[in-house]
């Protein structure tokens, strides 16, 4: 028996958040939330190639806990935190695969926003080649503030520790980048 | 607010994924597949006590049960290889991947109706069956590559389509490849004969050739043909004109000159109705990539939609000969998962346009798909080294070097890995890249 079509849900500008709870098939979840963990999971990663990977695992997780989950806020709130864990994971993987030679690091970001001039390509690609050489923890932090737009109170929830951690994570990021991009 | 937060505050919305609807639906079915996989290991661990308990009974019972164990292992034996059903999903197969579509995909293999078999030999590779009976078997080759092993027959008709060249065999072992605007036929043993629009080749044993596709492929893919009940075939041969397609950007839609009449397998009709990913029947949103869309395959690419930017690409859509074109042509295929034809794209680009500024991307570009999505590091060495050579100072030519060796180093080329890593060194001495360069190149760090 085939799947059911999924219907498009039309929100009109303005409106308010999603207060009520989410009635939503399987298919229909995945429709609207996958392209949010796919965002987050690209500007985490900074690598087209590993997105469906985390994309899968997150949704994998999400649909054991979709009952939980009162409504569109929370759910996104939800999702963010696993799809961080879940990046969280891979980099530290990718740090041991860097430092034993087997990755070489975050090639040319793969964007496919064509109004991107070359020197705005060149600076996120450099920005992602610096965060590769980064401790996790504090990349994770700055990507959230910096890439996703997050504010610093939702940064320390995603992340899964204090306001001030989060800070001093993030600043420390900061400044590490800035002086890479200035000297290198 | 520093300089480089507020160079990232207007670029961060643009470090988006290309997610469109294609490449959701295949992260969905892998989810799927994962859940099923794993409410099946949990059904199985629950139920390994109980079978154990069961066990020990049926050991006590087992000579008053009357079973004949080496009749049930040759019925299994003679189920093995599935059967390509014209007209439901195989039990042996996972629905999600044949479904209603009824496609097959890399690494099944399945017997036809006459004893023959097939099996996709690539990834993106996809093979389905018009006509599967004793007496008359016709495939039709959509993208990618396929191994057919068919017993003789001197009274069955077996033929494979792969775009507008038919594949015609009395009893032979095969391979067919269908790549951007050609196909491949090598035949391993037997003969068989290959109609294209300029006429026909016989092969035999040992040949392998490229057929030229410059007339249309007659029959349309999966997802744009007709319902999928139109099973039975008219009695005679020959190809249709495909319907027009779109306008691509840069060129503009071709017809397939009529070869006959009522077509082998096709199903022409002037209001597709496809079948998708999931599975589901025709009636599906108008914004759907499964659909035959109505932009050119530039606007599709630009819009983030590779799949079906390349499957108008994979049927013919014009791409114009200049760097630019051929260059989104090879991302279209690249981000679609078809890294043979981005680096037919990119070859061009390096052939034809020697001068352009985008040819240095372009070889290096080629250098990663040939080391990352085709396993072919010797050819990669070579395309990273064009790379450096076409712009020695420009800003790709280090990272050039740096996979250079890597290359090397993974082709087993230990002398060229070592001597491409001290022209690194030499070259970059305070990269940070020069520890991995090293260790690829097996030069001990200083």
């Amino acid at each position: 028996m085939p799947p059911p079509s999924i219907p498009l849900r039309l929100i009109a500008p303005g409106a308010p958040p999603q207060a009520a709870p989410l009635e939503l098939s399987d298919t229909q979840f995945f429709e609207r939330f996958s392209p949010y963990v796919a965002r987050i999971g690209m500007r985490l990663l900074g690598r087209n190639a590993d997105v469906d990977d985390l994309v899968q695992e997150v949704f994998v997780a999400a649909y054991k806990k979709r009952d939980q989950l009162p409504n569109e806020g929370a759910t996104r709130g939800w999702l963010a935190v696993v799809a961080v864990r879940t990046a969280r994971r891979y980099l530290r993987r990718r740090r041991v695969r860097m430092f034993v030679g087997l990755d070489l690091g975050t090639p040319p970001l793969e964007l496919i926003d064509r109004t991107l001039s070359p020197d705005e390509h060149a600076l996120l690609s450099r920005v992602y080649q610096i965060l590769d050489q980064m401790n996790v923890d504090n990349r994770l932090a700055w990507t959230l503030r910096y890439i996703e737009g997050e504010k610093l109170e939702d940064v320390a929830l995603r992340c899964g520790c204090s306001l001030a951690t989060a800070k001093r994570r993030i600043a420390a990021a900061h400044a590490h980048l800035q002086s890479e991009m200035d000297g290198g | 607010m520093d300089d480089l937060s507020h160079k990232l505050g207007s670029l961060r919305h643009k470090v988006v994924p290309a997610w469109g609807p294609t490449r959701r639906e295949r992260a969905y079915l892998e989810v799927e597949r994962i859940r099923k996989h794993r409410r099946a290991r949990d059904r199985s661990l629950g139920a390994g006590l109980g079978a154990l308990a069961l066990a020990g009974v049926s050991v006590y019972l087992w000579p008053h049960l009357g079973f004949e164990p080496a009749q049930q292992a040759a019925e299994v034996q003679a189920r093995t290889l599935p059967r390509l059903p014209p007209t439901a999903a195989p039990a042996s197969a996972a629905p999600a991947e044949l479904g209603a579509s009824e496609i097959l995909h890399v690494g099944r293999r399945v017997r036809l109706a006459d004893g023959s078999t097939a099996e996709v030999t690539t990834a993106d590779g996809a093979l389905e069956a018009t006509v599967d009976r004793p007496e008359e078997v016709r495939l039709r080759l959509g993208m990618g590559a396929a191994h057919f092993e068919v017993v003789p027959n001197l009274r069955r008709e077996f033929s494979v389509f792969a775009g507008a060249v038919e594949v015609v065999v009395v009893g032979t072992a095969f391979d067919v490849e269908r790549a951007v605007g050609r196909v491949r036929v090598a035949v391993t043993h037997g003969k068989v004969r290959v109609r294209t629009a300029s006429g026909d080749a016989l092969l035999v044993a040992g040949d392998a050739r490229w057929f030229d596709e410059s007339v249309r492929a007659a029959e349309p893919f999966a997802d744009s043909g007709a319902p999928r009940s139109a099973r039975r075939l008219p009695a005679s041969r020959g190809q249709e004109p495909r319907a027009e397609e779109p306008a691509a950007n840069g060129g503009g839609a071709r017809r397939a000159p009529a070869r006959g009449p009522a077509p082998e397998g096709a199903r022409v009709s002037s209001s597709p109705a496809p079948t998708d990913l999931y599975g589901r029947a025709q009636s599906v949103p108008a914004s759907s990539a499964w659909q035959l869309p109505r932009a050119g395959w530039r606007s599709l690419n630009q819009s983030g939609d590779y799949e079906a930017a390349y499957r108008l690409l994979a049927r013919g859509a014009a791409v114009a000969n200049d760097p630019d074109a051929l260059m989104e042509a090879a991302d279209a295929a690249r981000l679609s998962n078809h890294p043979e034809a981005a680096a037919s794209y990119l070859r061009q680009v390096l052939d034809l346009h020697r001068a352009s500024p985008v040819t240095p991307l372009a070889a290096f570009t080629l250098g990663r798909v040939l080391l990352e999505r085709l396993g072919r590091p010797a050819e990669a060495a070579g395309a990273f080294a064009t790379a450096r050579a076409l712009a020695p100072q420009g800003s790709l030519a280090q990272d050039a070097l740096a996979r250079e060796v890597e290359a090397w180093s993974k082709a087993g080329d230990a002398k060229e890995a070592y001597e491409r890593s001290r022209l690194f060194m030499q070259r970059y001495p305070d990269s940070r890249r020069l520890r991995v360069v090293q260790l690829y190149g097996g030069v001990q760090p200083q």
